[in-house]
């Protein structure tokens, strides 16, 4: 077919002119796409591939040398197991406590009358807009040895010595939460603004308890939401790096803690690359099975067939 | 089955009165509709019935016991909202379940009475679909049969029909009137069609401005509206100004114009009163202005619209008033636009209402 | 009884989260007046003294000029790419669609931490060691996204029938874009621009890996201070950030809804 007959068929098709110059040219999302292509998904495969080199402390070039000995050296050391399970572990009761309190202030927004729903929305989302630095140094002032529980505590006397309550597991699950709470709020609350304000009514006039509404009515038409909180703040507990870092005690080491020394202690690129690879990895595989499960689950009410 | 009675509610919303002084008693078994345009406060009266809103004032009893302080979950209703709200996670057969399993009935118990009332609504064979798999009537159905199986003190419903396409609102409305009559459910049914009032109901309700207009039978209110309102509503579009001339019980003459016409009244009026003269369309006889016949009045077409079985004439009167008259298509002489016509109609056909 | 019981617990709980959201940030601002060097809670005397510290303390006024220029030219480059990629995106009909959306989320989605070293790495690898350089390119990948974010939350409200009336009166698509469209995002682009550059300032988790010693963006410098001190100068600088962003999230909430902000369309 010739260009001439392209011409005559694209300006007498009846497509309009908008999808003729806009829709076919999406050439307006190329600049977006170089920048993500090349200082994202390039140096993130370069990071990837790097992982396959032998390791050479400060040697960051790639060779066509491909081995798994780094993988080896970290499934077989009991050391780099036990911190991916803690990894794990606080990622994901991080994320239950995010999920279970997240849904209960979702509920309280979505109960609200309107002219408090501004209000409840900015206190909700205030820490996010806070630097991860600022509110991880909050909780050093709440939980330190002279913060404002333990004087509390002391004032009332129900202790005499200050508790310990910073730099172990617990505060670094307190300061997670804090941090991932509104992002497990929003993705609920989005979802709940789509429910059928006369879906909880209809359950009362049937004579379910307020109780048996949010549980066995709304929070289920809430899951999407639910789903969609818990793959965030599971992805980014697991990656978090700064209030383990600042909360945590010596044996609170995640992995992003271990990235962090091969990255910029100890210049062992090749096996700060394994790391990010199994961060990564994990993080997909964990959050992608949460995904599956719940499409499994709602496929059938959710989408007309 | 219950007698509901509504005693002097008033409901506000700030400074807005939604409900301003109703008292409404609807009979053990029977159908009653509160029709009006949107905002009229019928909405609001249902969801005081619901128990979904409480009143500023006024009492509401269930067969004579004061429910005005019990809250919905409590008060054994059955209601079918507007925008059905089924729960899309559960299937038709939990949808129905849900208000027995609330009551905690026995798991046999609810199986057989799920079982029996989508028999009812011919869904028998569609009980483990979702919502979202079921059309339109369907769903409609689902709402009706999750109302009814928990043999509600009243069935309520809030303009359920709204948002059907015409052919599915009037199957829906033919099968609940059958549903209701054949089970003797007492029900409320909220509407602003008055047709859809008309082919439902025992008693209708008529509202405006938070207040009954009117409540009488269907045939009551269409054939003797109260007020101008009521009148308007029920389709009336004609509204005359005249004067009484001469009155006596049972009967008024009233100038319209040059012309004279006599209505029927209740009461003696004193001549020289103003008066609107209110006439169905439908009522409105057009004739030859060259013989012309007493009672009738002369004007100009201005509009003729065909309407299928009928076609709509506007007819400019002298005194600036346009006056609608809806003829039998195959019956009417053919009428063009700016010819002169003289319009009557028969005394019984006129309402009169104080101006 | 048993529905009142339910009721009070679940409001209950709801303060207690309003309390657990808000006590870190207040505890900051009232340990920033504390008079004396060590942190206790609540502070025995009272002072400004450490907001005249913070303020000559070079770290952080450096940091503070090194952060607000980075969040300032990433914002400037991220935006008009970003506003192009989500017209794109809203009109596009073709079956990659789904796909280039997946991408433009791709930031997102990688963990800012990994985000960070990938660059580092691959920076270094092409020999490009300027921190300024590597924190604008990093930087331009946090804004990004949410400008397409708030950009095609605006865009979705838009009445496609608009663009039709544009056409059939003649408008070409170039003029229905800067006449019709435009204007009507424009709220959205700039509650993006801003919450951008919000995230941007407040970076760590990306910058981190990018800074080196002679520049330090704000957080990384905070966080490096906290690591050895604790004097209530960081109190102070986190106070002025805390006053700074309350009154821009209030603004946020004003112009788009803080909602749509974060949870998308």
């Amino acid at each position: 077919m010739s260009a001439v007959d392209l011409k005559t068929i694209s300006s007498s098709a009846p497509a309009a002119p908008w999808r003729a110059q806009f829709g076919s040219s999406s050439f307006l999302v190329v600049p977006g796409c170089i920048v993500i292509v090349a200082t994202l998904l390039i140096p993130l495969a370069y990071v990837l591939l790097l992982s396959l080199n032998r390791s050479q402390s400060g040697v960051i070039d790639l060779n066509a040398n491909f081995t798994m000995a780094n993988y080896t050296k970290f499934f077989f050391s009991p050391f780099y197991l036990r911190v991916l399970a803690k990894t794990i572990y606080i990622a994901a009761l991080t994320t239950a406590l995010c999920a279970f309190f997240g849904a209960i202030l979702a509920m309280a927004i979505w109960r609200a009358p309107a002219h408090l729903r501004g209000l409840i929305v900015i206190v909700v989302i205030s820490p996010l807009l806070v630097s991860i630095v600022t509110r991880t140094f909050g909780w050093m002032i709440v939980l330190g040895d002279n913060g404002l529980i333990n004087s509390t505590l002391i004032w009332l006397g129900a202790i005499s010595h200050p508790l310990s309550l910073m730099f172990n597991d617990g505060a670094v699950i307190v300061g997670l939460v804090h941090v991932f709470l509104p992002l497990m709020v929003l993705p609920i609350s989005t979802a709940l603004d789509r429910v059928d304000p006369n879906i909880p009514q209809a359950a009362n006039t049937l004579g379910a308890s307020r109780f048996v509404t949010a549980t066995q009515v709304v929070l289920p038409l809430a899951t999407p939401g639910i789903v969609g909180g818990i793959t965030i703040v599971f992805s980014l507990a697991m990656s978090s790096y700064i209030t383990p870092a600042l909360m945590g005690g010596p044996d609170s080491g995640m992995i992003t803690t271990l990235i962090y020394q091969q990255f910029v202690v100890t210049f062992n690129w090749q096996f700060g690359a394994v790391l990010v690879a199994i961060l990564l990895t994990v993080s997909l595989v964990l959050v992608g099975l949460v995904l599956f499960e719940f499409t499994r689950r709602t496929r059938k009410w959710m989408v007309r067939q | 089955m219950a007698h509901v009675e509504l005693k002097r509610i008033v409901a506000r919303y700030n400074d807005f009165v939604a409900v301003d002084d109703v008292s409404l008693s609807i009979g053990a078994g029977k159908f009653v509709t509160l029709l009006g345009p949107s905002g009229c406060g019928k909405s609001s009266t249902l969801r005081i019935v619901a128990g979904l809103h409480k009143p500023d004032s006024g009492i509401v009893q269930f067969n004579g016991n004061d429910v005005t302080g019990v809250n919905s979950a409590q008060r054994n209703i059955g209601m079918v909202f507007q925008s059905l709200a089924l729960f899309p996670h559960m299937t038709v057969a939990d949808n129905v379940a849900f208000g027995l399993r609330m009551r905690k009935a026995a798991r046999a118990d609810i199986e057989s009475q799920v079982k029996r009332m989508l028999a009812i609504v011919r869904l028998d064979h569609l009980a483990d679909r979702f919502p979202v798999q079921m059309s339109g009537g369907q769903q409609q159905r689902v709402a009706l049969a999750r109302a009814l199986v928990i043999t509600p003190s009243i069935l309520i419903l809030d303009e359920p029909f709204g948002a059907l396409d015409r052919k599915l609102r009037e199957a829906m409305q033919v099968e609940l009137h059958a549903l209701t009559r054949q089970l003797g459910i007492t029900a409320l049914f909220v509407t602003h069609d008055q047709e859809e009032a008309l082919m439902l109901s025992d008693t209708i309700a008529v509202m405006n401005r938070g207040r009954i207009e009117q409540f009488g039978s269907p045939e009551d209110i269409y054939r003797s509206p109260k007020t101008q309102f009521v009148a308007d509503f029920m389709g009336v579009t004609n509204f005359l100004d005249g004067e009484i001339v001469d009155s006596d019980a049972t009967s008024a003459k009233i100038r319209v114009g040059s012309a004279v016409f006599s209505a029927p009244t209740t009461q003696v009026m004193m001549a020289g009163q103003s008066v609107k003269l209110a006439i169905r369309p439908e009522k409105v006889v057009i004739g030859d202005p060259l013989s012309p016949a007493a009672g009738s009045i002369d004007g100009r077409v201005r509009q003729i619209t065909y309407h299928g079985n009928a076609s709509r004439c506007v007819i400019d009167l002298a005194s600036g008033e346009a006056l609608i008259a809806l003829q039998n298509v195959t019956d009417a002489s053919p009428l063009a636009v700016g010819s002169l016509v003289s319009a009557r109609w028969r005394p019984e056909d006129v309402h009169l209402f104080g101006a | 009884m048993m529905d009142r019981i339910q009721l009070y617990s679940f409001r209950i709980i709801a303060y207690a989260l309003y309390v657990f959201l808000l006590a870190p940030l207040v505890c900051i601002v009232i340990v920033s007046f504390n008079y004396e060097p060590v942190q206790s809670f609540p502070p025995s005397s009272w002072s400004f003294r450490w907001y005249g510290a913070a303020l000559q303390n070079a770290n952080f006024t450096n940091g503070a000029m090194v952060s607000a220029l980075v969040a300032f030219g990433a914002t400037l480059i991220a935006t008009p790419i970003g506003v192009l990629a989500a017209v794109g995106l809203w009109s596009s009909t073709s079956r990659v669609k789904p796909a280039l959306e997946a991408l433009f989320v791709a930031p997102i989605v990688v963990p800012g931490l990994v985000t960070g070293i990938s660059l580092l790495v691959a920076l270094s690898a092409i020999e490009i060691r300027a921190a300024p350089i590597k924190l604008l390119v990093g930087h331009v990948l946090i804004v990004m996204p949410y400008v397409i974010r708030t950009t095609l939350a605006s865009l979705a409200q838009i009445n496609p029938a608009l663009k039709e009336a544009a056409e059939t009166l003649g408008a070409s698509p170039r003029q229905t874009l800067f006449q019709i469209i435009l204007p009507l995002i424009r709220p959205g682009i700039v509650a993006g621009m801003i919450f951008g550059f919000i995230l941007s300032f407040d970076d760590v988790n990306v910058s981190l890996f990018l800074v080196d010693a002679r520049t330090t963006t704000l957080p990384v410098s905070v966080m490096s201070y906290l690591q050895y001190s604790f004097d209530p100068s960081v109190a102070a600088i986190s106070s002025l950030l805390i006053g700074f962003t309350f009154l821009i999230t209030v603004a946020l909430e004003r112009l788009f809804g803080l909602k749509r902000l974060f949870a998308g369309h």
